[in-house]
């Protein structure tokens, strides 16, 4: 690549005391640059290319880091545009900015800002780029808040390192994911070496899908002003006797009116029902699943990100061992540790994981359940076994919907098979394989079995089966600690066979449309996983 | 566009309240770094009143290199201006100003001049002059913030004479729900409740507090002498009636919800200890005109407390199972009984107000005190006198924390230790590229010197730590910059708006291997 730029003599005078210094606790690669030889420098300005997947809050500071710790050659893929709630932590953009593409807008920022820097914007999604385009990168650093994006690229730079037939890694094919995500006062920072540490899927875990309230609470026995703000959208907006002032199909929740006749309508059910506490903030908050966002947060973690990019590139320092966790609300807590590598991960372990489930488990149920499961956490699946399609998105969608109503047993899925899926959260050559596990229920009604199949799982290692007392064991103990109702549950189901029956009969909402709604339309009703594993550890350590 | 619009990511956390503080803060920072104006981007950005930065230096070409509030056109520039004027362009809401005065030279001739300010931001200031600032700024009752970027290293201290704190929001409230001292009107409630009398669909809808207080009077009175359970197979017994009250256990989820909390709701109530603290505190006890609103408010929680033994209720109930009305009636009893303690603690208040002749203390502000008053927090810090002192710092602390593997302490031992070898060589250790291995056994003299003054044994701080602090030559790297200005400015919003719970007192950041902790010194 071309050295265009020449820079002010001592510009990098506090970059060049670590790269032409050695020290105790350098990488053991660490060559210091001489002034003759500044093969550390040249590397930073003119071989390295980095890639910040995303321009918004992380990806701003990403940016501005990366420019400012010497990196010339910088690609940016983030497909928004600019809103005005943007403003109070993107510092690149400014008010004459809303609408136009924050990758864009940041590039020319960074690069009119930072003399010698080459930002390259990409105004488009991850997925329109192909494996040849990722390649060209030292390494990529994502400021995501969508969880599918993460597990798509993570993904994809799982299956480019390459492995000899021993299984060696040729180490010129990994690149390194640097991952960073923040939520208020709390966030994360992590690296990821492909094949080598644990991948994002591995702690898929981690970022459980927002617990959606009991379909039928929000139904039939509403308690809260969140719970009649998710009537409104689950329920008012497909029903056709409630007047609105816009076509539902294509409801907008950055669109003023259609918030505002969701708000009224949310409201009218609180009253209808004694509740008090629906405000606007509250059912945007809602609607938009809109998370708290401040400047400081994005700083500390981007600046983590790109301290590692930086120690990466340079071998100028020790490195983070894998996963760091911040806590800014009480105090200020950081939980540094090695996030472990799972068995049985679909991206970088075997891909087969072991599901109990009733053989009369309807097929909707059983796409119900594994979407919901925080281990697989599915978008659209399509699922194949014994060379049959059960269910598929796409052209063949159509033709398989009447397997929905029917049971596994039917559709002649038995004991052992493996029914494989395909999914846009993975990358296209990445498939997830169930291995089915029945279990009998002998003196249950038919209804009480379809509903005990949620969640109860056991994770297999190396295709190697479970054996059925263990699963069974785990799957009692596993009921035991269930807090559903089953009565709520089977108000549930009838439910949802009520939106199917619609979905058949041409409704203009589709099952996906509903589920979608009821998984995305969040509150903070439970704890995270990992808030537990952070107050925990941080409790042990205080 | 608003600013509503604009703010509202970050109203969601500190609401239209700790907004208000923020605008009406003016924060000084002195010198315009990139650790200092990484800290003010994050505070311009969401909208604090104004800034003022200090710097006499020019604009040097390694200004270029990692502060991106500076371009080529500032070259030769005061730095104190051109910085101000980058980080103006922010937001146009927020107005900046700077003085291009040496700080050093500020604080020994004109130290008045951070009397103005509500908050000031100090970074690479020599100790001498930091301790200047210090004692002066804890006379004036302004909170000091100092921070350091040292290659991969980064500090943070506050120093706040005492810091108040309504609303601390932690992570995981729980509810203060008095099932196991029910008020009257709760207990009132669950007297009525008839469970053989209800449909199983009913039955399985009861609020499980209701349920709680119900059947431990029932138990109580039927089974153990009137008394509460207390022992553990007291505590068995009731788990086992309350289950068996249930139609079908794992059916219905009232009564697993109940369960699963039962060990804590069988502890008698008491005031947490902290909160105890705060109300046994001598301010509370010697009211005067002067004193703040909220020590007044603290000791009529006192008086509240005396008469009660309990605090005022804060009337919230969580998202439980239950049908609709049980659940609004629920809510109800628990509001009212709140309204009511707020009433009563109210009339306290402004007796209290008029006994010492203060002004009247608005009634949003004691709805607010009141509400939260089980997470009331009060941080106390300690002087930085105190802490460079010998005779008072906590060398017996730094000993412990010194002797764990790895401790991100040695950090700070030797970052002092480099302002003693500022102060005696007059430049920083490693500074130029011809004198870093010179300068090293300087630098670990320094060290031992310090160590002694402190009575810390010498082995704890290894060579290894004196090598690698010397090889940064005070330089400044972009990402600890940023990573330092991002906690700072954190810390700063919380101090300003008095809510959520400041470090106290330092933190260190070794981005060697990305760790942190917080120290108390
Ligand atoms: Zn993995």
């Amino acid at each position: 690549m071309e050295t265009s730029y020449t820079d002010i003599e001592g510009r990098w005078s506090d970059i060049d005391k670590v790269i032409k210094r050695t020290g105790p606790f350098v990488a053991p690669d660490f060559q210091p640059d001489t002034n003759d030889s500044p093969s550390i420098k040249t590397a930073l300005q003119n071989d390295f290319k980095i890639l910040v997947i995303g321009a918004g809050g992380l990806g701003c500071e990403l940016l501005k880091n990366l420019a400012l710790s010497g990196f010339r050659n910088i690609d940016v893929i983030d497909m928004d545009t600019i809103d005005v709630s943007n403003l109070n932590r993107q510092f690149l953009f400014r008010r004459k900015d809303v609408g136009k593409s924050k990758a864009e807008v940041a590039a020319a920022f960074i690069n009119q800002r930072v003399a010698g820097c080459k930002v390259t914007p990409y105004k488009c999604k991850i997925q329109d780029k192909d494996e040849d385009y990722y390649r060209q990168f030292k390494l990529i650093i994502a400021g995501l808040d969508s969880i599918e994006a993460r597990r798509w690229i993570n993904g994809l730079l799982v299956n480019l390192v390459v492995t000899d037939t021993d299984g060696n890694i040729d180490p010129l094919t990994i690149i390194p994911l640097i991952d960073g995500g923040t939520e208020g006062f709390k966030g994360q920072a992590r690296v990821i070496l492909p094949r080598i540490s644990s991948c994002f899927e591995c702690s898929l875990e981690s970022f459980p899908p927002q617990t959606t309230y009991a379909i039928c609470t929000i139904a039939n026995t509403p308690r809260v002003p969140e719970h009649c703000i998710q009537w409104a959208l689950i329920f008012g907006l497909p029903d056709a006797a409630i007047p609105k002032p816009f076509d539902p199909k294509v409801f907008d929740n950055d669109n003023p009116v259609h918030m505002t006749w969701l708000y009224e309508t949310a409201k009218k059910r609180a009253e209808d029902h004694n509740i008090n506490g629906v405000t606007y903030k509250l059912t945007q908050g809602v609607a938009k699943n809109i998370i708290p966002a401040i400047a400081s947060t994005n700083a500390i973690i981007a600046a983590a990100c790109c301290n590692e990019a930086f120690k990466i590139c340079t071998d100028s320092s020790g490195y983070l061992d894998n996963y760091m966790m911040y806590n800014g609300q009480q105090s200020v807590y950081t939980y540094t540790f090695n996030y472990e590598v799972k068995e049985g991960c679909a991206v970088c372990g075997s891909n087969i994981v072991s599901y109990e489930v009733s053989p009369k488990t309807l097929l909707s149920t059983f796409l119900e359940d594994i979407s919901k499961d925080s281990r697989f956490q599915f978008k659209k699946p399509s699922l194949r076994c014994n060379g049959r399609n059960l269910y598929m998105q796409g052209l063949l969608h159509q033709s398989t919907v009447p397997n929905l109503e029917k049971s596994l047993e039917d559709l002649q899925v038995g004991e052992g098979d493996e029914i494989t899926i395909t999914d846009p959260s993975l990358p296209v050559s990445i498939t997830s394989i169930i291995l089915l596990i029945y279990h009998d229920v002998e003196s249950e009604s038919e209804e009480e079995t379809t509903t005990t199949s949620t969640n109860s799982f056991t994770p297999s290692v190396n295709n190697q089966e479970v054996p059925r007392e263990k699963v069974w064991e785990k799957y009692a103990k596993r009921s035991r600690e269930r807090t559903d109702h089953r009565t709520d549950q089977n108000q549930c189901r009838k439910l949802i066979n009520q939106i199917l029956k619609e979905y058949k009969a041409g409704s203009h909402v589709s099952i996906e449309e509903v589920r979608a709604k009821a998984i995305e339309a969040q509150t903070k009703k439970i704890q995270s996983y990992f808030d537990n594993e952070f107050q925990t550890n941080v409790s042990i350590k205080a | 566009m608003t600013d509503t619009e604009k703010y509202d990511r970050q109203l969601r956390l500190w609401g239209e309240e700790g907004q208000a503080r923020l605008e009406k803060s003016h924060i000084c920072l002195i010198n315009g770094t990139a650790t200092g104006t990484e800290t003010l981007k994050n505070l311009v950005l969401p909208g604090i009143g104004g800034f003022t930065v200090v710097d006499g230096n020019k604009v040097s070409a390694s200004d270029l290199g990692n502060n991106f509030f500076l371009d080529k056109s500032c070259l030769g520039l005061s730095r104190a201006l051109k910085v101000c004027e980058f980080l103006r362009e922010l937001n146009d809401r927020v107005k900046g100003s700077s003085c291009e005065e040496d700080p050093v030279h500020l604080i020994n001739e004109k130290i008045s001049f951070f009397k103005e300010f509500d908050l000031v931001i100090a970074n690479r200031l020599p100790e001498a002059a930091l301790t200047t600032l210090s004692q002066y700024l804890w006379e004036h009752n302004i909170p000091l913030v100092v921070v350091v970027s040292y290659g991969y290293i980064g500090y943070l201290r506050l120093v706040v004479p005492e810091h108040q704190i309504v609303e601390s929001k932690p992570d995981t409230p729980l509810d203060d729900l008095r099932i196991y001292n029910p008020f009257k009107e709760l207990e009132e409630m669950a007297d009525q409740l008839d469970l053989k009398s209800l449909n199983s669909q009913q039955h399985g809808h009861v609020p499980y507090i209701t349920l709680m207080v119900h059947l431990l009077k029932k138990w109580k009175v039927d089974s153990n002498g009137g008394k509460m359970p207390s022992t553990r197979d007291e505590k068995e017994s009731f788990k086992k009636f309350f289950i068996s009250n249930a139609n079908s256990f794992q059916d219905e989820e009232n009564f697993q919800e109940g369960v699963k909390g039962i060990w804590k709701v069988l502890q008698p109530y008491s005031v947490p200890s902290d909160i105890v603290a705060i109300m046994n505190d001598p301010k509370a006890a010697n009211l005067s005109s002067t004193s703040d609103d909220y020590w007044v408010m603290v000791a009529a929680l006192k008086k509240f407390h005396e008469t009660h033994q309990v605090l005022p209720l804060q009337g919230t109930i969580p998202d439980i199972t239950a049908d609709t009305i049980s659940y609004i009636n629920l809510q109800k009893i628990y509001h009212e009984k709140a309204s009511a303690d707020l009433d009563e603690f109210t009339s306290i208040v402004n007796s209290l107000v008029s006994s010492v002749g203060k002004t009247l203390i608005p009634s949003e502000m004691i709805k607010k005190f009141c509400k939260n008053v089980r997470f009331l927090n009060l941080v106390r810090y300690r002087s930085l006198v105190d802490e460079f002192t010998p005779a008072t710092a906590r060398s017996a602390y730094m000993i412990s924390e010194l002797e764990q593997p790895d401790s991100n302490l040695v950090f700070y031992i030797v970052l002092r230790a480099v302002e003693k070898f500022n102060n005696i060589y007059n430049r920083y250790p490693g500074f130029n590229d011809e004198e870093v291995d010179a300068d090293i056994p300087l630098l670990k003299s320094c060290v031992t010197s310090l160590l002694n003054d402190l009575s810390i044994p010498t082995t704890l701080v290894k060579d290894d730590y004196i090598t690698e602090i010397a090889r940064y030559g005070h330089c400044e790297l972009h990402n600890i910059a940023s990573l330092m200005g991002g906690v700072t400015s954190q810390e700063v919003i919380k101090l300003i708006t008095h809510q959520y719970v400041p470090l106290d007192n330092t933190f260190i950041f070794n981005g060697i291997n990305s760790t942190a902790n917080p120290y108390k010194l």
